[in-house]
């Protein structure tokens, strides 16, 4: 009962459940657009800024990332820039003297991007490759290759600038050997090179011979000294603080007075073979596409021609016949006037019933009640039960009255 | 002018040389190449200018059913016409198909014919015929549109009319009764004749048998030429809707069966229909003609959102000072009557019999009924709250002396017609 009461409610007040709906519609869809506004702008921010934990992001906070380093050589006086492509390496002066450059995490480097890096910079201090993985070092030709390392690591064992000799090394992750052009270990470093802490890259009697955790590639004419590094997790900021690491890093890097700090990003790869002369899209792309423009344009005016007007014709006016009813029904409903509906179910009743048992229309109440039970055989009281006024306390019992009308006219017709 | 899509195409076919030879100049190339060819076949196009249309065809039908309209294209210039032709009929005429293709060679004449199957009564209107022309290359085309008059007027389907040979042989047995009943007496003058064997001597007519030097006799016949006036109340309470069609529909078909049978009956037919004004007014001289004009007369009236002046409408009955039967076929809607028919009615009542039609609603019968749950039982409520005032009304109009008749549209023609026949036969007329 109480669902057809709400259901009452509704009917009652059309107007003003559709004005709060429609509010309510218009609220949700402003929060909607807030929430899409404020996530975006969120996600853009998110977006913007690198993850904490990128791999030797000079901003990286997280455990591999490599601030703690970069802010100690900011304390001892490096002026560290930090560039995301070639071009910004070269335009932050990578080519100037006093100037170091260093590729953290190489694994995005693209070969054009490495080979233009090294050429660009050649009057420069010297380039730092932290992170000496195969594949870059294959796509520099420095005539190094990279094997796993293993964590037999010797001593420091050369004379380098940025090496003490009782300097303890950890961490290691590949252990550099000479290559020829094909990559083959050729068993030695390349002329001229010097290699520091010897790692083995095996055990066992058919293990290659060891290799070295950092070399120094003398510079050419075409290129800077170039430091390649085997040992990348040292310079983390969870295991800079390692053994020797600091010490070790530090003076690699803070040689110069001004370091450049490049990590390529996923542009710089995908820019990188751009850079050639040749385009992606044939050189009829533009043409054509102004050519499916004036087609689609001339389809959209030979379509929208119309053949002739459109045609006007007035309407008739719909108004059902049963509206009146309709809307009686509903404000019977409105006012919940049980009684009213009650009285007048029953005097229609009583009315036919009158008509039906020959008694005149206006007959009073107790003669049709008589009249009544005796054609149906129902006891007088319960007929005068039906019949007479009374209000019904709820709309279940609005039902059963109405109900008990019909059966009962029922009976008297069909006794 | 009009472009094709054949014309789009064309300029897709511009991506030919655009690849062969990639630069902007090519396109521009090629667009003048498509303006040139579409500027020539508009030249080469025939003029809509020199067709000459002309419409044919039926005038009238009945709703419900298909009716064909051609218009004849003459073609006066020099060109084969190729194209397209729309003729343009508002949508509840249902004109198909909405276009033709169309080959008129130069000096011939060719008829296009639409099909319309109208979904509403009343007057339809052509409107424009247009007619596109392609050139020969079907790239572009002239367009025209022109008036070309035409109305069709669909007539009400007069469904009750499946009634009327029962009720009509009901009146032929009620007529030989009459007949007998009234020889001799109550009869009018019809007509002169020679005398024949048989003839009732006391019929010759002595004065125009000694002009003649003939015996003539004068005929006579039962008193038959009863005034019936049906009065269609096109007011707003005829608009309410009873199944798909407004209340006023049901109530013409009522008017329509009536005026069939009671112009079969030698009775002369008045149909009056109207709210604040009259708009149809149909005299009975002619009995052929009656039914075709009564039909024709009322077929573009529509209902009209205005209360109705029943003052009006008695003042239009009350005209001829003959006792007539006066059949008033409007809703039973207590408050319209209460203040529209009631002050009139007891002038009209004591001059003529009166009768009242009303079309109720059978939807209004199935919610009474109906009492399955609590919104049926609010609605059964109003409906037996509607039926009461609609009885009050009957009753108050009874107790003026007026008969009442309150069917569904169905059965409320043939509910008058048997109410005319019962006053015939009663010679309450």
């Amino acid at each position: 009962m109480t669902a057809t009461a709400t259901d009452g409610d509704r009917a009652v007040r059309p107007a003003t459940a559709d004005t709060r709906s429609a509010a309510r519609r218009v609220r949700g869809v402003v929060l909607w657009a807030l929430a899409l506004v404020v996530g975006g702008a969120l996600i853009a921010l998110a977006a913007g800024r690198p993850s904490p934990d990128e791999y030797l992001h000079p901003d990286g906070t997280g455990q591999t990332g490599a601030r703690a380093l970069v802010e100690v050589l900011r304390d001892q006086g490096v002026d560290v820039e930090v560039v995301e492509t070639t071009a910004e390496a070269l335009a932050a002066g990578a080519n100037a003297p006093g100037t170091t450059v260093v590729v953290g995490n190489s694994s995005l480097l693209g070969e054009t991007a490495a080979r233009d890096l090294l050429r660009g910079s050649r009057d420069g201090d010297g380039v730092v490759l932290l992170d000496g993985a195969p594949q870059v070092l294959y796509a520099l030709g420095l005539g190094l290759d990279a094997l796993p390392a293993t964590d037999d690591i010797g001593p420091a064992g050369c004379s380098v600038r940025w090496v003490r000799p009782d300097d303890e090394l950890r961490r290691v992750s590949w252990t550099l050997v000479g290559a020829d052009e094909d990559g083959a270990s050729t068993g030695g470093l390349p002329p001229g090179a010097t290699g520091c802490y010897e790692v083995a890259s095996g055990s066992g009697d058919d293990a290659p011979p060891p290799g070295h955790a950092a070399v120094l590639v003398p510079g050419t004419a075409d290129r800077a000294p170039v430091t390649v590094v085997g040992f990348p997790d040292a310079a983390t900021n969870r295991f800079v603080t390692e053994a020797d690491h600091a010490g070790l890093v530090v003076r690699l890097l803070g040689a110069s007075p001004r370091l450049v700090w490049f990590h390529p990003n996923a542009e710089a790869l995908a820019a990188g073979p751009d850079q050639g002369s040749e385009p992606v899209a044939p050189s009829f792309l533009v043409p054509a596409t102004a050519v499916l423009a004036l087609a689609v344009l001339a389809f959209a005016l030979a379509r929208g021609r119309r053949l002739g007007r459109l045609v006007p014709e007035r309407l008739p006016v719909v108004v059902r016949g049963t509206e009146t009813t309709e809307s009686r029904a509903a404000m019977y409903r409105a006012a919940s006037d049980r009684g009213r509906a009650a009285a007048v179910l029953r005097r229609a009743s009583t009315t036919r019933l009158a008509s039906r048992l020959g008694l005149p229309a206006h007959a009073p109440l107790p003669t049709v009640v008589a009249a009544t039970a005796a054609a149906t055989g129902l006891a007088p009281s319960e007929v005068d039960a039906v019949l007479r006024d009374s209000v019904p306390p709820d709309e279940a019992a609005l039902v059963r009255l109405a109900q008990q009308l019909t059966r009962l006219e029922e009976k008297v017709s069909t006794p | 002018m009009a472009l094709t899509t054949r014309t789009a195409l064309l300029v897709l076919l511009g991506l030919v040389p655009v690849v062969l030879r990639p630069a902007g100049s090519t396109v521009w190339l090629w667009l003048a190449v498509v303006v040139v060819l579409v500027g020539l076949d508009l030249l080469l196009a025939a003029s809509p200018g020199a067709l000459s249309l002309t419409r044919e065809g039926a005038r009238q039908v009945r709703m419900g059913e298909a009716v064909t309209t051609g218009l004849v294209v003459e073609n006066t210039g020099r060109r084969t016409a190729r194209g397209l032709l729309r003729d343009g009929w508002p949508p509840s005429a249902g004109a198909s198909p909405s276009r033709h293709p169309l080959a008129v060679p130069a000096g011939e004449r060719r008829r296009v014919t639409t099909t319309l199957t109208p979904t509403r009564r009343g007057d339809r209107r052509a409107d424009r015929v247009t007619v596109r022309l392609h050139g020969p290359l079907g790239l572009a085309g002239r367009q025209r549109s022109v008036e070309v008059p035409g109305t069709l007027r669909v007539l009400h389907p007069f469904p009750a009319r499946k009634h009327l040979p029962s009720r009509l042989a009901v009146l032929r047995e009620l007529d030989g009764r009459a007949a007998v009943r009234t020889r001799g007496q109550g009869t009018e003058f019809d007509s002169l004749r020679d005398y024949v064997e048989g003839d009732d001597v006391r019929s010759i007519d002595w004065r125009a048998t000694a002009r003649r030097r003939d015996l003539v006799v004068r005929t006579w016949q039962p008193e038959q030429h009863r005034r019936v006036v049906l009065v269609v109340d096109t007011g707003r309470t005829s608009a309410g809707r009873v199944g798909d069609a407004p209340r006023l529909d049901a109530a013409m078909d009522a008017a329509l069966l009536l005026t069939a049978l009671a112009g079969h009956a030698r009775d002369r037919v008045q149909v009056l229909a109207g709210d604040r004004r009259v708009h149809a007014r149909v005299t009975g001289a002619d009995r052929a003609a009656l039914l075709h004009d009564v039909i024709s007369t009322l077929a573009p009236v529509d209902p009209h959102l205005v209360e109705t002046d029943w003052g009006l409408l008695a003042g239009e009955v009350t005209r001829s000072t003959h006792r007539s039967l006066v059949v008033l076929l409007t809703p039973l809607e207590p408050a319209a009557l209460e203040e529209g028919l009631l002050p009139v009615l007891p002038t009209l009542v004591a001059h003529h019999r009166v009768v009242v039609a009303s079309v109720a609603d059978p939807a209004v019968a199935a919610m009474r009924t109906a009492r399955a749950d609590s919104a049926q039982v609010w609605e059964a409520a109003a409906a037996e709250r509607t039926t009461a005032l609609r009885g009050a009304a009957a009753d108050a109009l009874g107790r003026l002396g007026v008969d009442v008749l309150d069917a569904g549209p169905d059965e409320l023609p043939v509910r008058l017609a048997d109410h005319y026949l019962a006053l015939k036969r009663q010679g309450l007329l």
